[in-house]
């Protein structure tokens, strides 16, 4: 059982280590299949990590931003922000769905940029052809292969906004990270709030105080 | 007698109870809080005795002793993988499962070294509560079980048939209690030993249970489709301010046009 659990655990790091390498270059033209972009911007973030490997190490924050710069563009942001709060998105005042998708989004940067860079050279990925889910919507499938011999089975589901193909979600090994996300998430908003939950994603502090008393009463 | 009886009944009708597939974000879940008393305790369990053993085996092991073991255990039960893709009417994955489980335990000396996925027997997952899904019966109610982790009212009967599809059960005198202790210990702390770089991963969650709880039921669906679950509705549409979605799609994707390709 605990086999279950953690090959997706280990596979969601490489994951998002191969994953959020994706690219919003200005050049990449709008009209392609749906997984160009997606290995334009592995390969464009692993040859940038491959080149400055001692640079990024010593300078976290640099690191980070390079991400930021090269990766998220790749991303639905405010999208995955949506999928994620569920229900709780209608409620959710335009400001705090702001905050609520930037903090989101760094959280997923600063939890997982430094896999991507312990991992990038042992990583070797395996692109299945993209699979039509709707016509703006699509699933990329890959098979990340470690050099030890184990693979993982990586999957991007992207759609189209403003006519690029955008990531809105990414499974391991069939374990999807916003259905995940919403599920905990939701559940401490219901515990504490929203605002809550965005401060404690902003400070790095996922668990609460009260995470041993479920019986907390809501805050608002 | 009877009433013994009479517990077995009312252990299965609760066993059986609500047999619908629940979406992984919103599972049958009632036993909630004795569920996250097991977890707690099983927590603490992996704490104190589980890691530090695993810990240990990494430090005294080289590489491919673990790999041997891994490959052994998985070798050990494959019979229940086989029986299963039978159940499930997958005839030509259960002869080339058949064929990986003779190679593996002949060539593959009684299963230490994979060679079937040399020879393009690749390595399939199946087991009894795979098959109950297969044929349409949901999971019913997450559970966590002591000493063995997450599973559900299918995963647990499916459990108990694939005791009787492991042939260690039917060696004789194989299965006393030294032997039985062996072989789970072993097995316990070398799955732990794969699984320890992943601990970073659960330490950042929010809240342990629910992740391993929608973990658990996505991979076990997904196990289900053979790796080709329906897409989970994300519910995009359901709620007004679509300014994130869909505008007008770019050039379509020629099927056949892509071949899977190889990046480094």
């Amino acid at each position: 059982m605990i086999k279950l659990l953690t090959r997706p655990l280990l596979a969601l790091a490489l994951a998002v280590t191969a994953s959020l390498g994706v690219s919003a270059r200005a050049d990449t033209a709008p009209a392609q299949a749906p997984d160009v972009a997606l290995k334009t911007t592995t390969d464009q973030i692993r040859g940038m990590i491959k080149d400055h490997y001692a640079e990024y190490k010593a300078d976290q924050p640099k690191f980070y931003q390079a991400v930021n710069d090269v990766v998220v563009p790749r991303f639905d942001v405010p999208g995955i922000a949506k999928a994620v709060l569920g229900l709780n998105y209608r409620n959710a005042t335009p400001d705090q769905r702001t905050r609520f998708a930037t903090a989101f989004k760094d959280m997923l940067v600063h939890s997982y940029a430094n896999a991507m860079l312990d991992n990038y050279k042992s990583v070797s990925i395996n692109w299945m052809p993209p699979r039509m889910l709707n016509p703006t919507e699509a699933a990329v499938n890959t098979s990340l292969s470690r050099d030890n011999g184990q693979s993982y089975a990586i999957g991007f589901r992207v759609h189209v906004v403003d006519g690029e193909w955008k990531i809105l979600d990414i499974n391991v090994e069939n374990v999807s990270l916003v259905l995940n996300f919403r599920t905990q998430l939701n559940a401490e908003i219901k515990r504490t709030s929203l605002d809550d939950v965005i401060a404690r994603m902003q400070n790095g502090q996922f668990k609460s105080d009260s995470n041993a008393n479920a019986s907390q009463p809501k805050a608002n | 007698m009877g009433r013994m009886h009479r517990y077995c009944s009312i252990a299965v009708a609760v066993l059986l109870a609500s047999c619908a597939h629940h979406p992984a974000d919103d599972p049958a879940d009632p036993l909630e809080p004795v569920n996250r008393a097991m977890w707690t305790f099983n927590s603490k369990a992996d704490q104190y005795v589980l890691k530090p053993a695993a810990k240990s085996y990494v430090a005294v092991t080289p590489g491919w002793a673990r790999e041997g073991v891994t490959n052994f255990f998985s070798n050990l039960v494959y019979p229940t993988t086989i029986v299963n893709d039978f159940f499930q009417a997958k005839f030509s994955q259960g002869a080339s499962d058949t064929g990986r489980f003779v190679v593996n335990s002949l060539w593959g000396i009684g299963g230490l070294i994979d060679v079937g996925n040399r020879v393009g027997l690749p390595k399939h997952d199946e087991d009894f509560g795979q098959t109950l899904g297969y044929w349409g019966v949901g999971e019913g109610w997450y559970l966590m079980i002591p000493f063995m982790g997450p599973s559900d009212n299918r995963d647990i009967v499916g459990k108990g048939v694939d005791i009787f599809t492991a042939p260690a059960h039917y060696i004789p005198g194989r299965y006393d209690l030294p032997h039985y202790l062996v072989d789970y210990v072993l097995n316990s702390v070398n799955i732990r030993a794969n699984a320890l770089p992943s601990d970073s991963l659960l330490e950042s969650q929010f809240d342990t249970y629910l992740f391993i709880r929608t973990a658990y039921l996505q991979h076990r669906q997904a196990l289900v489709y053979d790796g080709n679950p329906p897409p989970e509705d994300l519910g995009l549409s359901d709620y007004g301010d679509d300014s994130s979605t869909a505008a007008p799609a770019p050039a379509p994707v020629v099927p056949g046009q892509q071949t899977p390709t190889k990046s480094k």
